[in-house]
């Protein structure tokens, strides 16, 4: 089952260089899909991209444990994507016949920043997703239906009918959940690049 | 509430707030929630999300059959050879404890597993659930048997699975473990790339082989069928022992970084034996070497682990054991465990009756003196005769009938949880008129079996079958007698052993009142007496008062020249340990040294004296441990309890005190070695969990465990 998402959001990052493992449940939970999805949008095949998505979260353990993470030199994403990709640098090149994805020349300085910009596209879904998770627990199971529906391409007019309600409802409903998911990704980030606190004196 | 700030401009541009993209990239990253079902099925529920994917609760249209449909993250970018032929392997497996996969469904833009699915739950939640004993054990054997076979079959066929870890292995509605998720597995004979050799295991580190942890790639060993070995040996662990091999070393939840740390230095957990005291040796053994951080010093295959489980069943000698003679000599005593059960119960009872029948003879011919004296007719004398004849042969009888029974059960049970039972057994019989209502019979084997379950900590029953004895004594002689006496005293031991000090000090006063009432005004009371009420003096705490009368026995031995040297350096050992608990450390130790030197002269040839030695070693163990001697008194502590279990065995009520005292230093030595705060932790649970049941909350040993567990509460929550 998945960690219960929310309010502990904010201390993470803190909680994960104390002894707290459902801190680490969460935190993989939370950045392995994202990690995956990213190397699989690269053409990694999936059990290569689950070994990646190991080596950077064990070597994170690692460093958040030791307190070496410094988020002053950085923000949390960038570091954790320069994690991910000297990581694919160690996967030995292979033939991809059918792979018709971007292809992974790392050496090449023009792909870099292409890499760089699949990175962001996909923290920003992880935000999504995390903040829709979130959206999901606090919200009456009938809005976000509607939510998602209006996502999928529904039109405003069709909703109002199928669910027997007023055009501006269903305008309200949106515009609540969409200020809501604001708020959500901007804790969520501030959250991210929050300077863990300092070691107890425990 | 407290309203949050407006988002940065930041996040609006990045998430595209600031114009209506974000609609479609949200759109595409909660698709997840939402799949288009495989082709032909039907998505119930979803029931989990990991690392690989998530599983769905799916009906298949065309049957109705439930099924779990897992969807893998990544999509048709992922889709490979590879993949298809990992799907092969997977379909190939055709054993019971392996939960089948289906069918592979490709979908436009999906990849599906269907499984088999299996209504069931982990096999840590099921054998935490189990009742803990011997026939348990022996569950838990077969399980494992079970498991490793269907890790065989899955190794045949080229398949490693990487990720063994209790969530993967359900024991289904039949009690038969079902293997779960081969989505990670990779072919051992796959030679079309060089795989990157660590694998996917975060979140569940606690059961992947150091191999698999280990992130240096120069040091790496190539990760084979022996890291299943290695998950199996820690799911074994757990489920002997409640706690994963990383915890037993680094306490309670460690972190990953301590994992890691505890793969790259090697490090072993505590033999499983010593949170569960059923755990034999050679459990030990097995448990340990299948958790061996060296690959190599590991069973080389699942195989060969199942090998050994299968011989742990059957009392053969273990390959992770070292055959030395003692050894093969000591699996030859454990098989035939059966024959030599049967054979003590059956000496204790025939024991018992050839007293009884020289007893009724001793009568007979006292009897028969006495009618001849009398001059009565020889006819009632041979009356007389003939109804002790029948006494006897009615008492044979059913001395018989329960050796039999005895006989008959053990042929096919070997457990001692058995033993337990059938002497329960035995006592209804005596209830319910087996002896034909002759008293003499019924205090005789009310008696023994008092002792037998005393011995064996069965101390609710041994209390019970006291209460008899004294009533039938009590019947027989009046109620001040010796005999009345001796069977209170012996009752005050037993309710001091239970924890139930008051109704132990008023027996043992009674009985010392009534032995003193029957002898001459001013003499001493009995010695033993006085040393039963002493000890249950100093579980309340009253240690001066229990010194005293200690010190009243040693001297009363002393004054007797004849007296046993072993009895003297036991009574040397008692008053030392009241001087200990009042902190007079070097009167203690002057009174207990000369009583360790003399008991180990004596232990070899006399098991009671060995016993003691074990005490009075405890008893200097404790006086090091206030020295602030730790690591003496650890280690004597740690003697003392191993000699104790190879005495009575890891179950015996004796171990209670042994295990809780070994605590209490292990607890000092972990203010600066974390690790041993863990196993003092780890015996204190496992010692709750074994005696409680059989005990008093107000057992002065259950009182000091529970103490010594908040004040490590507290100490840790500092």
């Amino acid at each position: 089952m998945p960690p219960r998402l929310g309010q502990t959001r904010a201390t993470l990052l803190q909680r994960l260089a104390s002894r707290d493992d459902a801190a680490w449940a969460e935190f993989v939970y939370l950045y392995r899909e994202a990690i995956i999805r990213f190397c699989i949008s690269r053409a990694v095949q999936l059990s290569d991209a689950e070994d990646v998505a190991q080596a950077v979260l064990a070597s994170l353990s690692n460093t958040m444990a030791r307190f070496s993470y410094d988020p002053s030199r950085g923000r949390f994403r960038d570091y954790l994507f320069r994690c991910i990709r000297s990581e694919l640098s160690r996967i030995p090149p292979r033939p991809r016949p059918e792979s018709h994805a971007a292809p992974l020349v790392l050496s090449e300085a023009s792909s870099e920043s292409a890499l760089s910009s699949d990175w962001e596209r996909e923290w920003v879904q992880h935000h999504f997703r995390l903040a829709m998770a979130a959206i999901h627990e606090t919200f009456e199971p009938r809005s976000v239906e509607i939510f998602e529906r209006s996502l999928a391409g529904v039109t405003t007019r069709n909703l109002a009918a199928e669910y027997a309600t007023s055009e501006d409802s269903i305008h309200k409903i949106r515009q609540r959940i969409r200020t809501r998911l604001e708020e959500l990704i901007s804790e969520q980030v501030a959250a991210e690049e929050a300077r863990p606190a300092s070691e107890s004196t425990s | 509430m407290t309203q949050p700030p407006d988002p940065p401009a930041e996040i609006k541009t990045a998430f595209g707030f600031a114009d209506e993209s974000w609609q479609s990239m949200l759109a595409s990253a909660i698709t997840v929630r939402m799949p288009e079902p495989p082709r032909g099925y039907e998505l119930l529920e979803k029931v989990g999300e990991g690392g690989q994917g998530t599983v769905f609760r799916a009906r298949q249209s065309a049957t109705g059959r439930i099924v779990a449909a897992k969807r893998l993250f990544g999509g048709p970018a992922a889709a490979s050879t590879r993949f298809e032929r990992e799907i092969q392997a997977l379909t190939a497996f055709s054993h019971p404890a392996l939960v089948a996969v289906v069918a592979a469904e490709r979908s436009p833009d999906q990849r599906w597993l269907i499984l088999d699915w299996i209504d069931g739950r982990p096999i840590d939640a099921w054998a935490d659930a189990l009742p803990k004993s011997n026939e348990t054990l022996r569950l838990i054997l077969t399980t494992f048997i079970e498991i490793c076979d269907g890790v065989q079959h899955a190794h045949s066929r080229g398949v490693i699975h990487r990720d063994i870890k209790p969530s993967n292995v359900l024991i289904d509605q039949d009690s038969r473990p079902r293997i779960l998720d081969f989505g990670i597995a990779k072919l051992i004979d796959d030679n079309t790339a060089a795989h990157t050799t660590t694998g996917s295991f975060l979140g569940t580190l606690g059961y992947a082989a150091p191999e698999q942890l280990t992130l240096d790639p120069q040091s790496l060993h190539t990760p084979d069928t022996r890291v299943d070995v290695y998950s199996i040996g820690a799911l074994l662990y757990r489920v002997l022992t409640g706690t994963d091999p990383a915890a037993a070393i680094a306490g309670k939840n460690p972190t990953p970084a301590q994992i890691f740390k505890l793969a790259s230095e090697h490090r072993t957990p505590p033999r499983p034996s010593l949170a569960n005291p059923l755990v034999s040796r050679d459990l030990d053994a097995v448990a340990l070497k299948a958790l061996c951080p060296d690959p190599l010093s590991r069973y080389a295959t699942v195989d060969a682990l199942r090998l050994d489980l299968e011989a742990l069943l059957d009392s053969r000698p273990v390959i992770a054991q070292p055959p030395t003679l003692r050894y093969l000599a000591r699996m030859f005593v454990r098989r035939q465990r059966v024959a030599v059960t049967v054979a003590s119960i059956a000496m204790l009872l025939i024991f018992s009756l050839t007293i009884f029948l020289a007893f009724l003879s001793l009568q007979l011919s006292r009897r028969g003196v006495e009618l001849a004296r009398s001059s009565l007719e020889a006819q009632e004398q041979k009356q007389a005769a003939l109804t002790l004849a029948e006494r006897r042969s009615k008492m044979a009888d059913a001395l018989s009938t329960m050796v039999e029974s005895l006989a008959g059960t053990y042929a096919g049970e070997s457990t001692i949880d058995a033993l337990d039972k059938k002497l329960r057994q035995a006592a209804a019989q005596i209830d319910a008129g087996a002896l034909a209502g002759d008293i003499e019979a019924e205090i005789l084997l009310h008696g023994k079996l008092r002792a037998t379950m005393h011995d064996r900590g069965m101390l609710k029953d041994a209390l019970d079958q006291s209460q008899k004895h004294l009533e039938l004594t009590i019947r027989r002689s009046g109620p001040t007698s010796r005999a009345v006496a001796s069977s209170l005293i012996y009752q005050a031991a037993i309710y001091g052993d239970l924890g139930d000090y008051p109704a132990a000090e008023t027996a043992a006063r009674r009985a010392i009142e009534y032995d003193l009432a029957l002898k001459e005004p001013g003499a001493l009371p009995n010695t033993g007496h006085m040393s039963t009420l002493a000890g249950i003096l100093h579980a309340q705490g009253k240690y001066a008062e229990a010194e005293h009368f200690f010190r009243g026995r040693l001297d009363g031995l002393l004054s007797n020249p004849k007296h046993s040297r072993t009895a003297v350096a036991r009574a040397r050992r008692n008053v030392a340990q009241e001087l200990l608990y009042q902190n007079k450390l070097e009167d203690a130790e002057k009174l207990v040294q000369p009583a360790i030197k003399t008991l180990a002269e004596a232990a070899p040839k006399d098991a009671s004296a060995e016993e003691n030695l074990h005490r009075a070693r405890r008893v200097l163990a404790m006086i090091r441990l206030r020295q602030g001697k730790i690591a003496e008194a650890e280690a004597l502590q740690r003697d003392v309890v191993s000699s104790m279990v190879d005495l009575h065995g890891g179950k015996h009520y004796a171990l209670l005190q042994e295990r809780v005292h070994l605590a209490e230093i292990l607890l000092v030595a972990g203010r600066t070695e974390s690790a041993k705060r863990g196993e003092a932790l780890q015996l204190l649970d496992a010692a709750e969990k074994l005696y409680s049941p059989h005990v008093q909350p107000s057992n002065q040993f259950l009182v000091l465990l529970r103490q010594l567990r908040d004040s490590a509460d507290a100490h840790a929550g500092r």
